[in-house]
């Protein structure tokens, strides 16, 4: 149905795309994989006209068809759900799913725009939806959705998803998928850009994989392992994605006794041992992310004690936490876990101003001894220190928002989703430098949605349902099904 | 004793009751419109105007605005929506032009209107009963005069020259600028005319030192509007190297705060422009008409005497205007000046 | 997934007071052949000397855009309020109590913007109102009339011109080295800087952000008081109506010179560059006499033309 073929893009003297190719089939779905910066986002932007290519041509039907703008885009049947979702919250459900269509008009009354909105969001499953209310109601699976739900109003026939589910929880994730099936089943070709291997086994006809700009011939899926496609994505042996447990750990570094906090519905206790890592698993709302920011000074302690190497522990605010050498980093790296108009190296020393100066005033070569350290435990190469941090790869960025507290030295790392938006390769690398971290003294508690993650990089694995611990497991004993009944019982229960 | 008590008490009563009766049996009020009285200037006028008005039994409501049209335009149809029965309105518009529509409704209330300080602009003289004000003309001629005879005495050649005027829009400034050139004209050469950004000597300094230099060898004469901008102009001639009074003549034409440059001599002079006088005479005119019930057609240039004020039961022309005595540039001439028994002291160092 | 764009890399890093300079060089080029007397070293003086007072406050000002707090629109007033206080003071106790005290006054109003600016977290708001407040109580102490001091210290400051140049543009100078330093050597200048960068990040590292917002005010509070000495002490007198409507011309020295809104970049030195510029091109329309009117729409229309510039140029190197 869609071919594109030998699409070339240069930023500047870089070549993007070099001569890259694409076919997809009506009522297929296709993953686009690779890692960040292989060209996976240029290549659906050319498609969905936001991008013009410089050379290359693109066929619907058999027939070439020119696409240099979203109108063109959207007249020859592509529709792009980008990463950042474009619902307008002040606006109806209805209002969003007609956007920008100029074939309705805008004196159509909002009773009739919902009634005609109706079918669509059915069909994505939103069909407990009122197409009245405004946007801003409903979660952002929920607008994911909505803007699928767009895509069928359109007649689109080349569905485009770029990362649908990457700010979205397993049991969210299902229903995307949902929806992706059933607009697949109707005839549309998906394209579907994703990093998160579940989905693309589950989801997906073929796999075409882009490395360095180029293309190579789709896969299919069900003749895939994880291993081989993420080698593909590589271009090398990847070994192992993660790293081995830890051999031994120290003494208990911190203990929670029936702690109640805002967002709990029973009390937890739970302890973490030097050089363990902890995993907290659990869907969001289950309390796996309270118990971080409980820890981290954010959410104060309603009751019960918490224990740091045997001393209370009740950290006011997240200095307090720093001060104590807990420091947490939250799912949210550009709201506050980098700054991102400032360089590598600022973003590195912004936790440890005072171990950087003396007498008030800023030493250059205390600062560059402490950034090197850190970039050394972290692997970021020194050839990113004259940049932006916004500028940096998603895996680098992490590496930077993580590295910045390994200059504190600190006792308790507290990570919130540590590769969300990283790619294969830097995931790798930061579970590499998370474990060596671990190794040498550091307890590390982290929440994830990622079950793979979650069963690879954790010693133990503590799992939440709807704000109470439901068990602590060793990671080596629990599977992929077990985890995801663990933290989705009561509603197979109910 | 208790009896004496409340005897005293009742008088009291009696006194008070007869005293607020006495208040409430005021002419009415006089409703004065006028920007801000940060400006110290407004502050005078609010004050001439309060001392007038009780004089003459009025009471007194003072609407200022942040120099700001649109905002005295509200306060007017606020006034008029409350009803409220005046005496009559003192009209001092922020823009002149602009403020033309809000002199017309209160002309409507039938109440009479004396317009102050912004001279009238042709055509709208059905809107308003008299003017009561400054003469800007008469200010920059006035200033023109004291040029001419500092000049007249001066071992330089005095020929060139510029003006440093308010900024565009005020028409003070265009006033005041017409009536200096007019009274120079075939006299004086005016190089140039810089409009400044405000009214004070910050304002003053900023243009004239970036004037003086770039006109080096030429200025024999700057005329500045008013002594604010004089001063910092005289501030500035000297930081160039030329002694005001010497080599440059320097003139405002209205005492406008600080008088330690004329009494020094570096202006050559200026002229009591009051702030006081001119509320004071708005709400005499007003008081005028109230009680003679008419207005004479022409143009009425009110005499500068030093010691009395002039009579209440004078004729109200249409157009009256606050005489501008001219003062010298020495100690004993400024501490000589009066107007209307104030001294030059009490009438410009507010 | 956000595909970088590899250029960027590559890209020469031009510091960003550069295009400042570029800017100031080109206007002199083109009025010194269009207007002799501009282009000669005494006007530079002078040009300097008209870009002193403002500079002063805009360099104060660029602490507040740097610490992403985006400007406050109480300047104007405070000053007024502080040159009312310094006269009254002065008159009083004398000069150096004069100074001392309005230096004192000018930290206590910092701090108190500050602290409500972080409490209600809308700077524009919160100036507008303290700016209404400042004008107010300027009017009120002053009793609406001219404060006189009769100081020769004070009038010698307001006048001095050591080595040929006056006070107002040595004050100019060295405050702007001194920001400068500030923000680039001290602690508390990168604070401030990752403070406006990136707020919430910020306080995820445990720096402290409302104390920065304080600074920030203190800082311009500061130039202020140094504006408001200076010209009370050059004229020997101080009255409410001062510095009526100059808080558009900090903001546009702040533009200007290219800092950006959002915080979190930028230099001092920049809004420095920026007060010179304006000065500049207000000097070649002064002295080819464009109308008051004309000057402002063209100083505006070079605030809209450098914001536009100076994204564009952000765009790019992203």
């Amino acid at each position: 149905m869609l071919v594109m073929t030998d699409i070339v893009k240069r930023y500047g003297p870089t070549l993007v795309l070099d001569g890259v190719g694409l076919a997809v089939k009506a009522g297929e779905v296709m993953a686009l994989m690779g890692e960040n910066g292989a060209g996976k986002s240029t290549l659906v932007k050319i498609l969905a006209g936001i991008e013009p290519s410089d050379q290359g041509r693109i066929e619907i039907d058999g027939k070439p068809v020119a696409i240099r703008s979203p109108g063109q885009a959207r007249a020859a049947g592509v529709g792009y759900v980008a990463q950042e979702l474009s619902i307008i919250d002040s606006l109806s459900v209805a209002e969003n799913v007609f956007l920008g269509d100029s074939s309705i008009g805008i004196m159509r009354s909002a009773a009739k725009l919902a009634e005609m909105a109706r079918p669509y969001l059915d069909r994505v499953g939103l069909d407990y939806v009122d197409p009245l209310a405004l946007a801003e109601n409903y979660s952002v699976a929920e607008r994911q959705l909505i803007e699928i739900a767009r895509l069928l109003s359109r007649k689109a026939r080349i569905a485009i998803l770029d990362e649908p589910t990457a700010a979205l929880s397993e049991s969210e994730i299902i229903r995307v998928k949902a929806a992706v099936r059933a607009i697949a089943a109707d005839g549309c070709a998906v394209i579907y850009v994703t990093h998160r291997m579940p989905e693309v086994f589950e989801l997906t006809n073929r796999v075409t994989v882009l490395r360095n700009g180029k293309s190579f011939a789709p896969m299919e899926t069900a003749t895939l392992s994880i291993d081989t496609l993420i080698e593909a994505m590589l271009g090398r042996q990847l070994g192992k994605m993660f790293p081995p447990r830890a051999a031994r750990l120290g003494a208990e570094a911190v203990r929670l006794e029936s702690c109640m906090t805002p967002g709990l519905k029973a009390p937890v206790s739970l302890s973490v041992r030097s050089g363990e890592i902890l995993a907290l698993a659990g869907q969001v709302g289950s309390g796996a992310s309270t118990i971080l920011r409980l820890l981290a000074g954010v959410t104060p302690l309603g009751s019960g004690a918490i224990f740091l190497e045997g001393n209370a522990y009740a950290p006011k605010s997240v200095a307090d936490g720093i001060a104590s050498k807990v420091v947490y980093c939250s799912d949210d790296r550009k709201r506050d876990g980098i700054f991102a108009v400032r360089s590598v190296p600022e973003n590195l020393s912004a936790p440890a101003l005072s171990a950087i100066s003396r007498f008030q005033l800023l030493s250059g070569s205390l600062e560059k001894g402490h950034i090197r350290s850190i970039a050394a435990k972290f692997g970021l190469d020194e050839r990113y220190f004259s940049r932006l941090a916004g500028n940096l790869s998603g895996g680098n960025q992490q590496k930077v928002a993580l590295g910045k507290w390994i200059g504190l030295n600190p006792k308790l790392l507290l990570v919130e989703e540590p590769t969300r938006g990283v790619d294969v390769g830097a995931r790798a690398e930061i579970y590499k430098h998370l474990r060596e971290l671990a190794d040498g003294g550091l307890s590390i508690i982290f929440a994830s949605s990622d079950t793979q993650e979650v069963l690879g990089l954790a010693d133990r694995i503590a799992t939440f349902f709807h704000g109470q611990l439901v068990q602590v497991v060793a990671a080596d004993t629990a599977t992929a099904e077990s985890l995801t009944r663990d933290v989705t019982r009561a509603e197979q229960a109910a | 004793m208790t009896l004496k008590m409340t005897l005293a008490i009742a008088a009291s009563l009696v006194a008070g009751l007869a005293a607020s009766a006495a208040y409430a049996e005021s002419k009415g009020s006089v409703v004065v419109f006028v920007p801000s009285s940060t400006n110290p200037y407004i502050g005078q006028f609010q004050l001439g105007a309060k001392d007038k008005a009780k004089e003459l039994g009025y009471d007194v409501k003072v609407i200022e605005n942040n120099f700001n049209q649109a905002e005295q335009d509200s306060q007017v149809q606020q006034q008029l929506a409350s009803g409220e029965q005046v005496a009559g309105y003192v009209w001092w518009p922020f823009e002149n032009a602009a403020g033309v529509a809000s002199l017309r409704a209160l002309s409507q209330s039938g109440a009479p209107v004396i317009v102050s300080n912004q001279y009238p602009i042709k055509g709208t003289e059905a809107f308003w009963t008299a003017y009561a004000g400054a003469n800007d003309f008469l200010s920059g001629k006035t200033a023109a005069e004291i040029l001419l005879e500092a000049c007249a005495k001066a071992e330089i050649k005095c020929d060139k020259g510029a003006i440093i005027r308010f900024p565009a829009g005020v028409s003070a400034g265009d006033d005041r600028a017409t009536g200096f050139q007019d009274a120079v004209k075939g006299k004086l050469t005016v190089l140039d005319v810089v409009p400044t950004a405000g009214f004070l000597e910050d304002e003053g300094y900023k243009v004239a030192a970036q004037i003086i230099p770039a006109h080096k060898g030429e200025l024999t004469w700057l005329y500045t509007e008013n002594d604010s901008l004089a001063g910092a102009a005289a501030q500035a001639a000297k930081e160039n190297g030329l002694t005001p009074g010497k080599d440059i003549f320097i003139v405002g034409g209205t005492c406008h705060g600080d008088s330690k440059h004329v009494k020094s001599g570096e202006i050559a002079g200026t002229a009591i422009q009051s702030g006081y006088w001119e509320g004071w005479m708005a709400v005499q005119a007003l008081g005028k008409y109230v009680a003679q019930g008419k207005v004479v057609d022409g143009e009425k240039y009110l005499e500068g005497t030093p010691d009395a004020a002039p009579s209440d039961a004078d004729p109200l022309y249409k157009y009256n205007f606050l005489p501008n005595p001219a003062v010298g540039n020495t100690q004993a001439a400024y501490d000589a000046a009066k107007l209307w028994g104030k001294t030059a002291d009490q009438l410009c160092n507010f | 997934m956000t595909s970088q764009n590899p250029t960027a890399e590559r890209r020469i890093r031009i510091p960003r007071p550069v295009y400042g300079l570029a800017a100031i060089l080109a206007i002199v080029a083109v009025a010194g052949f269009t207007t002799p007397s501009f282009a000669t070293l005494d006007n530079l003086f002078v040009v300097i000397r008209a870009a002193s007072l403002t500079g002063i406050v805009a360099i104060g000002m660029s602490y507040i855009t740097i610490s992403g707090n985006l400007f406050a629109l109480s300047a104007s007033s405070l000053g007024a309020l502080l040159a009312v206080l310094f006269a009254l003071i002065t008159a009083q106790f004398g000069f150096a109590a004069g100074v001392v005290l309005t230096l004192l006054l000018a930290g206590v109003s910092g701090v108190a913007q500050g602290v409500a600016i972080s409490l209600i977290g809308n700077p524009i708001i919160t100036t507008l109102a303290f700016g209404t407040v400042f004008r107010g109580l300027a009017a009120l102490l002053s009793g609406n009339s001219i404060l006189r001091i009769e100081s020769d210290l004070a009038l010698w400051i307001g006048t001095a011109r050591p080595l040929g140049i006056p006070t107002q543009s040595w004050a100019f100078v060295v405050a702007a080295l001194l920001s400068w330093f500030v923000i680039r050597h001290l602690k508390l200048g990168r604070e401030i800087v990752l403070c406006g960068a990136n707020p919430q990040a910020a306080i995820a590292s445990g720096l402290r952000v409302g104390m920065v917002t304080s600074v920030a005010c203190i800082a311009l509070s500061t130039g202020v008081a140094i504006m408001a000495m200076l010209t009370v002490s050059q004229f020997s007198q101080a009255k409410a109506d001062l510095f009526m409507g100059y808080d558009f011309d900090y903001i546009a020295a702040v533009l200007v010179g290219g800092i950006a809104l959002r915080g979190g970049r930028g230099s001092p030195l920049q809004a420095a560059l920026g007060a010179i510029l304006i000065a500049l091109l207000q000097n070649f329309m002064l002295l080819n006499g464009f109308s008051a009117g004309l000057r402002m729409t063209i100083v505006g229309f070079l605030v809209v033309v450098s914001i536009s510039l100076f994204h564009v140029l952000q765009g790019k190197s992203r």
